[in-house]
């Protein structure tokens, strides 16, 4: 009996964590997104030198993020963003909007992925 | 690289702590969903530990997922009969009345040679020895041999026995076990006389010492031959 307890503890503890986890991971990913958007706009409007400071600032919150991310997320996306996040910011001081654009739609990509990974889906559960 | 060790210990004690809540069948004879969940768990510990890319809590929750199925499921089992004939099947009944349901053993997809192999390992050479044969859902062969066949037991010899207790350890490694002494209800003065008995000066110098199943004291000295007195 004791066993069946520890396990149904278990099993409720994990799920109020992951409940609270997947919040978590979808709040962070929301402010990365939108923080995607602000450099977009920047690039789009060639102001370069905001979108280079919101880069850098990027680069701190993600560092910040990917800490947590981490423990949940396969490393493969977490690379795929830290690589992404050093080509933006040298696009942008080269004032290269195409490429910068590209890679800030790159990086939309990778966060909404992260967070659709979270969702309970069809297309996720097979 | 070191991170790696890291992981295989945390996943090694993982699935040892997950394979200890789900039981001693677990590691003995195993059911179909016990084995089932045996294969998983080996194979879902295994990615993270050579995969550093791969979230250890991606093992670690389908491993405690699988935990809380196998024991939600075994109570199940526990507490329904259609539970359990579902999850585990029944026993099938190979030979009965010292014939072979040959459908039966089809169904099983068990061939002859299968079951006089199994029989053979149960000590049993001829066919016609046996009255049941029954394949438990373990896969194990369990047997009912003819009267005529089975041993004699000491009860049909009419032999006077004295039912046998336990073996207690009492001197282990030179530790005294307190808890077993507690159980026979003695105390360290006792042990120190039946000691002093056999000329030993001290427990520490005992490498076992017990209460065999017939009480009296066995021991073998740290340094010394075996003695039985």
């Amino acid at each position: 009996m004791k066993n069946i307890w520890i396990a149904i503890s278990l099993f409720t503890i994990m799920i109020i964590g992951i409940f609270f986890s997947v919040g978590v991971i979808n709040h962070k990913c929301n402010h990365l997104q939108d923080l995607n958007s602000t450099l977009e706009s920047y690039i789009i409007k060639e102001d370069y030198q905001a979108a280079y400071d919101l880069s850098l600032d990027y680069i701190a919150e993600w560092k910040k993020a990917s800490k947590f991310l981490t423990i949940f997320i396969h490393h493969e996306d977490i690379d795929h963003v830290d690589s992404e996040i050093l080509k933006l910011t040298q696009y942008i001081k080269m004032k290269d909007s195409s490429e910068g654009l590209a890679t800030v739609h790159v990086l939309k990509y990778v966060i909404s992925h992260i967070m659709s990974h979270e969702k309970v889906s069809i297309s996720n559960i097979f | 690289m070191l991170i790696l060790v890291i992981r295989t210990f945390f996943l090694y004690f993982a699935v040892i702590f997950i394979m200890r809540m789900m039981g001693k069948k677990q590691i003995g004879e195993l059911e179909p969903f016990e084995l089932v969940i045996a294969l998983m768990i080996s194979d879902l510990a295994t990615f993270p530990m050579e995969d550093i890319r791969i979230p250890i809590l991606h093992a670690v929750i389908p491993i405690i997922t699988l935990l809380f199925l196998q024991v939600s499921t075994s109570y199940f089992e526990l507490k329904s009969e259609s539970a359990r004939k579902i999850l585990t099947g029944t026993p099938s009944i190979l030979i009965k009345d010292g014939k072979i349901d040959i459908s039966e053993l089809k169904y099983q997809r068990f061939n002859i040679n299968d079951l006089l192999e199994e029989l053979r390992l149960k000590g049993y050479f001829n066919l016609s020895d046996i009255q049941y044969a029954i394949l438990e859902t373990s896969g194990e062969l369990s047997i009912l041999p003819r009267t005529g066949q089975s041993n004699a037991t000491k009860e049909d010899l009419n032999i006077p026995i004295t039912q046998e207790s336990l073996p207690v350890p009492l001197i282990m490694d030179g530790n005294i076990n307190y808890k077993n002494l507690k159980l026979l209800e003695k105390d360290e003065l006792w042990l120190d006389d039946i000691l002093k008995k056999h000329r030993i000066s001290s427990a520490r110098n005992v490498f076992i010492g017990m209460l065999d199943s017939k009480n009296k004291f066995y021991y073998q000295l740290k340094e010394g031959n075996g003695k039985k007195i």
